[in-house]
């Protein structure tokens, strides 16, 4: 019997599938799996910084950031997340939240509880493997934004970012029309790659004028792919994504 | 909160900001474009940098203030 998959959830199959193809015994338990879907408005804190939370949350639609804020009223955002990530898988293995996770955009979330996570993922050992590479591919993309922030100028910061962004919404077949949502401010931006916003503004100018994007009212258009990642020094090695052929049609 | 805007110029490249940031006060303003204009003299463009950052407190409004700064590096005489 062909499984019928949880609608709610296709995000995360579609996810899971940018990684390897799942048996109809996969489909089946994450058609099975006890989640708690809320609608969360944009801006709103989804886990704070020294919470110890009993769930972990999949993003199905809308965006997420992971950051922490700083004395003062500033902050650093160390991540964007897209539909299909659980970006606070981590507190199924470290209990106190060591930063905050909010949403970027109005999002429709899926709860899981820890305990139900934990036997979803005994009994997929794969879908446990695809969920630990993630983490591993969390920590590349901190490290290349380590190089962003710490080496590269801010155009190349900002074109780095919009080539990283793009790459990923592509994977999970986010991306239409050579473009992706992409509802981030000027303001989040700076506060992402380390730049005051000012700044961002001029540099996001240098990359319109160069005809490489357009940006506006949260859509990112690529209008040269080549340019853009020259522009960005962008290598995508890091996001280790499947090859395209490897995908089941 | 009110919104100010930052035109930034950069060896002669002039960039209107015609979107604007929301900041506290004119003082969080001027902060903001005196941080800028030192992010701005790091980036990549040739030396020497003369950098201009011009605030106003409207999309058309008079200047506030205005911000500058100057890199260069000189041979000795």
């Amino acid at each position: 019997m062909v499984p019928s998959s949880n609608p709610d959830l296709h995000p995360l199959i579609r996810k899971l599938e940018s990684i390897f193809d799942l048996t109809a015994e996969e489909r089946h338990g994450i058609a099975k799996l006890q989640v708690t879907i809320r609608d969360l408005k944009a801006d709103q804190d989804i886990v704070r910084d020294g919470d110890r939370p009993s769930q972990c949350c999949l993003i199905l639609e809308g965006f997420a950031f992971r950051y922490k804020a700083l004395e003062g009223g500033k902050r650093q955002i160390f991540s964007f997340h897209i539909p299909g990530d659980v970006p606070d898988l981590q507190s199924l293995h470290l209990t106190v939240m060591d930063h905050a996770l909010a949403t970027l955009t109005a999002s429709k979330v899926a709860f899981i509880q820890h305990e139900t996570m934990r036997s979803f993922l005994h009994a997929h050992p794969r879908i446990g493997d695809a969920f630990w590479r993630d983490t591993l591919i969390d920590a590349a993309v901190f490290r290349e934004w380590m190089v962003g922030i710490g080496r590269r100028d801010a155009r190349t910061r900002i074109a780095h970012l919009f080539c990283e962004m793009f790459v990923r919404m592509q994977a999970v077949g986010l991306a239409h029309d050579g473009g992706c949502d992409l509802p981030i401010t000027q303001a989040e931006l700076a506060d992402a790659l380390g730049l005051s916003t000012v700044h961002v503004n001029r540099s996001l100018q240098s990359l319109r004028s160069a005809e490489l994007i357009e940006l506006t009212r949260g859509r990112l258009t690529v209008k040269d792919w080549d340019g853009l990642q020259e522009a960005g020094e962008f290598d995508s090695t890091y996001l280790h994504l499947r090859p395209p052929a490897a995908r089941a049609a | 909160m009110p919104r100010f805007y930052f035109d930034s110029t950069v060896n002669g490249e002039a960039v209107p900001d015609s979107e604007g940031v929301v900041l506290p006060s004119v003082a969080a303003a001027r902060q903001e474009a005196m941080m800028a204009a030192a992010e701005m003299a790091k980036d990549d463009d040739p030396c020497p940098k003369e950098i201009m950052i011009v605030v106003r407190d409207g999309p058309v409004s008079e200047p506030i203030a205005t911000v500058r700064l100057s890199l260069a590096c000189d041979d000795p005489e």
